[in-house]
């Protein structure tokens, strides 16, 4: 397959994100370790069991999450099933073609995953029915409507608002047949998994990068951080290498910034 | 004022001499633009306010070089179209491609100022380099193309205008790119006024809103 | 037994039979995007993203004007049950009777061998979503700054146990005995998509017809309000 989509950035444009950060500055007038403005808006499809449509600066993410009932996988019989989906739509930027989930598409579906079923955030022991035979099955459907930059870290915000704010009707066999109940049921949730990511334009590190920025760094990092403290999820990006010192540095920033995202996304759950 | 009109809206009825971005059904001269209504003079017209950026034969232009060939750099001009800039053009002279290198005068993402000199076949726009056609700047924006265009052919006083207020140097494609040369302050300043442009639709009030808006830049600055 | 959907001339939502559904248009809310639009209509909410016109070298583009290409998609969550993200065939025909409602309106010579991208996406579905779709991707047309000689707008008109009704909701495209989406070009007296699925006299399709024109005008004086509210920005408020 081919690379990703780079944005041509001018001369002009990379001497003036230089400057600017030489100066400690983003060209955006932020500072190399802020976010652009998040806005995160639970419930916004009520068709779905859960949903959040979430703005990062430019960058706007919707996701919802469905509930179905499956057949467990044979060798996990007594666990739920997860399935994220995730989807650069054509309306996110000129260079997304109409199409089949490109690779960007499958790498940000995959990541997501990761961040929610490492950090145990979910307890897929609860999501059986009737073991080896029905199981939940969760979707996770994350549509990408405007691209900025840092789609992984909106999208798992999304993902994780939608899923914490998911409620469904549960389903009890009833004499061999699936009844469903009459009143709606949050999920067994035990843990919140939270990503940020890093990345290096020239020698700076940076948290949260456009797109621009993302066209021109060396590589990019994303941390999922869970509750307790531990690195339950980790992925670098982009085709240029980052130096030991850089990785051991993000990983000591991310933990401190996925604190104060940790609020952020917790304070909007509470609020749903 | 002029009157804000959307497509297929009625913006005069009568008869006029000449009319643009109208389309003409018996007495009614309907727009088909969103845009700004002018009428008076025998004449009707619409000022568009959004769209890409249509070539027109004499329009000066920055463009962002996106490859380059022997004979011929082709640059991105913030259009539907590329625009090309042939290498004897920028030597003056005919020139010999297996002794020139293209390479060695420009190179993918340089900015090239320049003249839109022909359209060939409807569609590829060859550009006249400008006598200073390289452009360097320590900023570049890109606003409304519709807009620049606008600025550009009414010989609008706001760039200038911005130059004297915020002491930066500009240069104003009327593509809709922007490139500046000052220090961060007076980008910043810069950034200020077209966003100003960016933001409002009210052609005959921006220049009196950006005077505003840097003069207040102005104060806070001194305090 | 048939389901009752009109009781005492009240629809299942309350409505008359020529009330609309509440109907919402935001213009340019994606920033990459040339042009775009956000509609909320009953319940359906989509989002229509314009790009272009853009320097196409495909094979078969046209060298007298702008090629028009339209995806209508839904998103897997739009629906009640969960929508398989692949196109399916019914997205596919919506796609192409969208772009074939759209193109009769666009002044398209201006723009010869580039093509122009329409790109809708269902984030909620509720009846008449094709409808809610061209009349939001005609707003984001003009976004864009793309020609045309009119908006055009879409409404279903269809017979509800017996009653002609404007703008079916879910239930009523469902259940009831005809659907038929109509798109308008209304200053030139034109009709730019047609469809019916179900029963009607000729008499209720000439009347449906005329019922769907008077809704159009509703629809389109709501398109040209969300147009100036983006694009009066900066004019003296008296």
């Amino acid at each position: 397959m081919m690379p990703s989509k780079k944005l041509l950035v001018s001369a002009v444009r990379k001497e003036q994100i230089l400057k600017s950060l030489a100066q400690g500055k983003r060209v955006d007038n932020r500072g190399l370790l802020d976010y652009r403005p998040l806005s995160i808006t639970p419930n916004v499809i009520e068709k779905a069991e859960g949903s959040a449509m979430v703005k990062l600066g430019d960058t706007h993410v919707i996701a919802g999450v469905k509930i179905g009932v499956g057949t467990p996988f044979p060798d996990t019989p007594n666990e739920g099933i997860l399935i994220v989906n995730a989807e650069i739509l054509p309306t996110a930027s000129e260079y997304q073609e109409p199409g089949p989930p490109d690779e960007d598409s499958i790498e940000l579906a995959r990541v997501v995953d990761r961040g929610i079923r490492e950090s145990k955030m979910i307890d897929f022991s609860k999501l059986v029915i009737e073991p080896g035979k029905h199981v939940y099955t969760v979707y996770v459907d994350i549509s990408v409507i405007g691209m900025d930059g840092n789609l992984f870290d909106a999208s798992s915000y999304a993902a994780v608002v939608a899923l914490l704010t998911t409620k469904y009707y549960p389903v009890v066999n009833q004499n061999g047949t699936l009844v469903k109940g009459s009143e709606k049921v949050l999920l067994p949730v035990q843990d919140l998994g939270v990503s940020t990511t890093f990345a290096k334009v020239d020698s700076y590190i940076i948290v949260d990068p456009t797109w621009e920025e993302e066209s021109m760094m060396e590589a990019r990092l994303t941390i999922v951080y869970d509750k307790s403290g531990n690195i339950c999820a980790v992925q670098k990006g982009g085709n240029g290498a980052l130096l030991v010192d850089d990785v051991l540095n993000i990983i000591d920033l991310a933990k401190s910034k996925s604190e104060e995202m940790r609020k952020v996304l917790e304070g909007v759950i509470s609020n749903a | 004022m002029s009157k804000l009109v959307v497509p297929g809206e009625v913006v005069a009825k009568g008869n006029f001499r000449s009319w643009a971005n109208v389309l003409k059904k018996g007495e009614e001269y309907l727009s088909i633009f969103v845009g700004r209504a002018e009428i008076g003079g025998g004449r009707v017209r619409v000022i568009r306010l959004s769209g890409p950026y249509i070539p027109k034969v004499g329009d000066f232009v920055i463009g962002v070089v996106t490859d380059v060939q022997p004979l011929a750099a082709t640059l991105d001009i913030n259009s539907y179209v590329n625009g090309y800039i042939m290498a004897n053009a920028f030597f003056k002279r005919r020139i010999d491609p297996s002794k020139f290198d293209l390479s060695k005068k420009v190179n993918v993402g340089d900015l090239v100022a320049a003249k839109v000199q022909r359209i060939e076949r409807g569609k590829d726009v060859v550009l006249q380099p400008d006598q200073k056609w390289k452009v360097d700047g320590d900023a570049i924006f890109y606003i409304s193309p519709a807009k620049a265009h606008y600025l550009y052919t009414s010989r609008s006083r706001i760039p200038s205008k911005i130059k004297e207020l915020t002491g930066a140097e500009l240069r104003l494609g009327a593509n809709g790119i922007v490139v500046v040369k000052g220090d961060l302050k007076k980008i910043e300043m810069v950034k200020r006024a077209l966003d100003v442009i960016e933001s409002k639709y009210n052609l005959n009030g921006l220049y009196n809103e950006i005077i505003k808006v840097l003069n207040k830049d102005g104060k806070s600055a001194d305090n | 037994m048939e389901n009752q959907l009109i009781i005492n001339g009240k629809r299942t939502d309350g409505r008359g039979p020529t009330d609309l559904r509440p109907l919402k248009i935001d213009v340019g809310i994606i920033k990459n995007a040339a042009g775009s639009s956000y509609i909320e209509h009953g319940k359906n909410k989509i989002i229509v993203a314009i790009y272009g016109p853009k320097d196409s070298h495909r094979y078969g583009m046209n060298i007298e004007k702008a090629t028009l290409r339209c995806r209508y998609h839904m998103s897997p969550f739009s629906t009640e049950e969960r929508k398989n993200p692949q196109p399916s065939r019914r997205e596919i025909e919506i796609s192409k009777v969208i772009r074939d409602a759209l193109e009769p309106s666009l002044i398209l010579e201006n723009f010869p061998k580039t093509m122009i991208d329409i790109f809708v996406e269902v984030l909620q579905s509720d009846g008449g979503s094709r409808s809610a779709s061209i009349t939001a991707a005609s707003v984001a047309l003009a976004d864009a700054g793309i020609p045309m000689k009119d908006l055009v707008e879409a409404v279903a008109v269809g017979k509800v146990n017996g009653t002609l009704v404007v703008d079916l909701n879910d239930i009523e495209d469902k259940e009831g005995e005809s659907d038929m989406p109509v798109a308008f070009m209304l200053n030139e007296n034109k009709i730019t998509l047609l469809q019916m699925d179900g029963k009607m006299t000729v008499e209720e399709f000439k009347a449906g017809l005329t019922m769907a024109m008077e809704a159009a005008k509703k629809i389109k004086e709501i398109q040209k309000e969300a147009l100036a509210k983006k694009y009066s920005q900066g004019e003296n408020k008296k």
